[in-house]
């Protein structure tokens, strides 16, 4: 079905957000090899299991047995009406089975409450499944956030970070939704390439120990090796019928000091932004849009075009090959580098109008917020232009 | 303590700009028979129609049966007798006794039965007052008692208007069950409907006066089997959707839309009655906004709630699909009874016609009758049917209004076309 030439009909809610062309169009050769990301939904019933976020490691605070304030576990008397807060005895046992209930996230739609049933009591949108939305940080200065969007009845992209012994990692994985099990694709890819990037750091399998230029070109050959391996995951996600071909792009990041590696497959993109300078995007499309650009299409009637969104290179059974773009940079000034999905770029292509973004959300949210947070900012943003695809955006600060 | 399950039918696949759901919600109690009933504290009223047109066979048959219902009433279950006409008569606790509702009790019992012996037939027939007065006899027992009337009659409603019985009953909904009975041919089928409708109880056709006494013991006994006084049927829907209607389909057919009312802004409410261990199933349509294809929302949470807790909860959806071999499919429960409440339509509508003179519409009405009564498997329906018309062709539904037909055969068809199958496994 992928190698199919591009469909006639527009892909519906793909149309860039940020454009709009009254330019007659031109004749553009047709694509060859391709596959739209998504030209509509799936059909299938979303997995919206209602996931409450629970923490088994944190405390209950203690209530005071006398007015009932809560105070920190540990205190010696209440904050509120000075109450000895004695250590449980025999005549408070029961207090344990009154824990409250873990919180909920409310709705994502409405903001009301969602019920033991898995759906909210306002709007009766089926809660968030983790899936659907899910956050990692692995430090104060590395994050990200995925999340659904408020369009898509499920989260086709997936994300993994981590710092290995100095190292940042970052994955975003785009899972392709005409293409079913895109989402575990998306998962299982971004998995394997994190286990795969992991094994360069110090103490690492394919520990990366060369200096200078040929230590970046070595990440690189690490990287080549990732994107095999996050190939061979989606190759594993079990399918249906043998016609189904689970499909997502992959971008990844190494951060080896100042050094950064960034191999690309597909429309996924990261970006340095930097804080006084002016942003660049380091990945190169590998999109029908981008072709066309490079043979001298307008880009305005490029963006236009129902094939905009269509990508000629992926990872998945049906791929054409799954070699990596590599890109690499040199921090000499502090700075973000973000590894976003199209949900999030296609709102604000422009590095300088991300820069911009990324500098007013840090700054709403004041000083010493999270990579994370930022990231959240981010997606809130994306999700406030209509959130028409899936948003994931990872953050490092780089070069302090 | 009884136990509910809620469970829902429907096919929540929804096509692409598709914004109506339909739902075949069950409800079934269990533990909540004769045992539990037991220990409940009842209230029963016994409604005679006392006018002048029951003198005779009926009048003493009436007498003889609501002698045999005391004998079927537990000890310690509150009681009254009331004769009605155009005026409602307290026949038992005397006019003059202190207490509107007496505790059965042997010596109740036989002063009862010789109060019943007393009563004499004259005047005329005005429902409501008898529902008026059976309504303040019900408030003077403890709350949360299980009240249940019985309204017996033989005539038409015809010393007051039309709009005062439907008044009183809106007055009195969900404050007693009333199980409805007309006896003979000089009844009006739909006056006994409305009051048994309004009332959450059943109405019958009691063809021979010999048969009232027994028609007594069941209700009475089924009443007694009601260990649930009072359940309620919730249906919350999401914000910015639109309740279309409220239907009970099984046991029989009932439009509880009409007797919604407001629990909070998005959940309505629509009073049960009493329940004993049963099955019943209401049909839940509900417009929602639509969502893009591959979307889910929660269209409706049905819930039965009784003192203000909720028993038991089953789940409406929507999802949007461009499968079209998922969107197209009906589901046979909501096909089934959609077909039953087109049958119960077009029966009463083909025996109205009928009783106009309009020959032709009652001929094509009850020739549909026919036809979804075959479709649906209401055999029952369909027997009905044959004693009012010759069946051509039942798959067509083509029929020959017969000529000479007992006007019971149709009373009796009227009454029992709002009574459902339960869909074939």
């Amino acid at each position: 079905m992928v190698s199919d030439p591009a469909p006639a009909q527009p892909a519906r809610d793909e149309e860039p957000v940020d454009q709009v062309s009254s330019e007659t169009p031109v004749a553009v050769p047709q694509p060859e090899h391709l596959k739209v990301t998504d030209p509509g939904q799936p059909a299938q019933a979303p997995d919206a299991t209602a996931a409450a976020e629970t923490d088994p490691e944190v405390q209950p605070d203690v209530p005071c047995p006398s007015c009932g304030a809560l105070a920190q576990p540990g205190s010696m008397f209440c904050e509120a009406c000075g109450t000895p807060l004695t250590a449980p005895t025999q005549a408070a046992p029961p207090q344990q089975e009154q824990r409250p209930a873990p919180p909920v996230r409310p709705c994502v739609r409405c903001g009301g409450r969602v019920a033991p049933d898995g759906y909210c009591e306002e709007c009766g949108s089926p809660a968030m499944s983790e899936r659907d939305h899910f956050e990692s940080s692995p430090s104060a200065t590395v994050g990200g956030v995925c999340d659904r969007g408020v369009l898509h009845a499920r989260n086709e992209d997936a994300m993994a970070i981590g710092i290995e012994r100095g190292v940042t990692l970052l994955v975003v994985c785009d899972g392709v939704s005409t293409a079913p099990m895109s989402d575990a694709a998306s998962l299982a890819a971004c998995t394997a390439a994190l286990q795969a990037l992991a094994e360069g750091a110090p103490g690492g399998a394919q520990e990366v120990t060369s200096e200078g230029s040929a230590r970046r070109s070595d990440w690189g050959i690490l990287h080549q090796d990732a994107a095999r391996r996050a190939n061979e995951a989606v190759l594993s996600v079990p399918v249906e019928q043998e016609s189904d071909a689970p499909s997502c792009t992959y971008v990844a990041a190494v951060a080896d000091g100042q050094r950064v590696v960034v191999g690309s497959v597909g429309d996924s993109r990261a970006y340095w932004l930097p804080d006084g300078g002016t942003g660049i995007r380091l990945t190169i499309d590998d999109s029908w849009a981008q072709e066309m650009i490079e043979l001298g299409v307008p880009a305005s009637q490029v963006e236009s075009s129902p094939n905009a969104h269509a990508i000629t290179r992926w990872l998945g059974p049906d791929a054409p090959e799954v070699k990596p773009r590599l890109d690499t940079l040199t921090v000499t000034s502090p700075g973000w580098l973000l590894l976003c999905s199209d949900g999030l770029w296609n709102y604000c292509p422009g590095p300088d109008e991300l820069s911009e973004l990324v500098r007013s959300s840090a700054a709403s949210l004041g000083e010493g917020a999270t990579a994370t947070a930022i990231a959240g900012a981010l997606v809130d943003w994306a999700n406030a232009q209509g959130g028409r695809d899936n948003i994931t955006a990872v953050l490092a600060r780089l070069g302090e | 303590m009884a136990d509910f399950t809620a469970e829902v039918f429907q096919n929540q696949f929804l096509a692409e700009g598709a914004t109506d759901v339909h739902a075949i919600a069950r409800i079934t109690a269990t533990n909540a028979g004769a045992a539990t009933a037991g220990s409940l504290e009842a209230a029963e009223v016994i409604m005679i129609d006392t006018s002048g047109s029951m003198a005779g066979a009926s009048f003493a048959a009436a007498q003889e049966a609501a002698k045999v219902a005391l004998d079927v009433i537990n000890d310690g279950t509150w009681f009254a007798i009331v004769g009605g006409s155009h005026v409602a008569n307290r026949v038992f606790p005397y006019p003059n006794a202190p207490s509107a509702m007496v505790r059965m009790e042997p010596a109740a019992r036989a002063e009862a039965k010789r109060a019943i012996s007393m009563m004499r037939a004259g005047g005329g027939t005005a429902m409501s007052t008898w529902l008026q007065l059976a309504g303040q006899l019900f408030t003077t027992v403890p709350r949360g008692a299980r009240r249940h009337a019985i309204l017996l009659t033989d005539g038409k409603n015809e010393s007051e208007p039309k709009s005062q019985l439907t008044s009183t009953l809106t007055h009195l909904q969900g404050q007693f069950r009333c199980d409805a009975r007309g006896v003979g041919s000089r009844y009006v089928v739909a006056e006994v409907r409305e009051i048994a409708s309004a009332l959450m109880g059943s109405d019958e056709l009691i063809r021979d006066p010999s048969q009232i006494a027994a028609s007594f013991q069941a209700m009475l006994g089924e009443s007694m089997a009601r260990g649930v006084a009072d359940a309620e049927l919730r249906v919350w829907t999401p914000q910015g959707s639109e309740l279309l209607y409220v239907k009970q389909v099984s046991p029989k057919l009932d439009d509880l839309t009409p007797r919604k009312h407001v629990v909070n802004p998005l959940t309505a409410g629509f009073p049960t009655g009493a329940w004993g261990d049963e099955s019943r199933e209401y049909h839940v349509a509900v417009r929602v906004g639509s969502k893009p294809v591959g979307a889910e929302q929660l269209a409706a949470r049905v819930q039965i709630v009784t003192n203000g807790e909720v028993q038991a909860s089953g789940l409406v959806k929507a999802m949007w699909s461009s499968d079209s071999s998922l969107t197209a499919r009906i589901n046979p429960e909501v096909a089934h009874y959609t077909g039953q409440a087109e049958l119960a339509d077009a029966i009463q509508q083909g025996l109205a016609a009928k009783a106009a003179g309009d020959e032709a519409t009652a001929t094509v009405k009850l020739g549909r009758a026919v036809q979804l009564a075959k479709e649906t498997g209401n055999d029952e329906a369909t027997s009905r049917l044959r004693r009012v018309v010759e069946i051509e062709n039942e798959e067509r539904g083509t029929v020959r209004l017969k000529r000479h037909t007992d006007k019971l055969d149709e009373m009796a068809l009227d009454t029992a076309s709002t009574k459902t199958t339960r869909i074939r496994k």
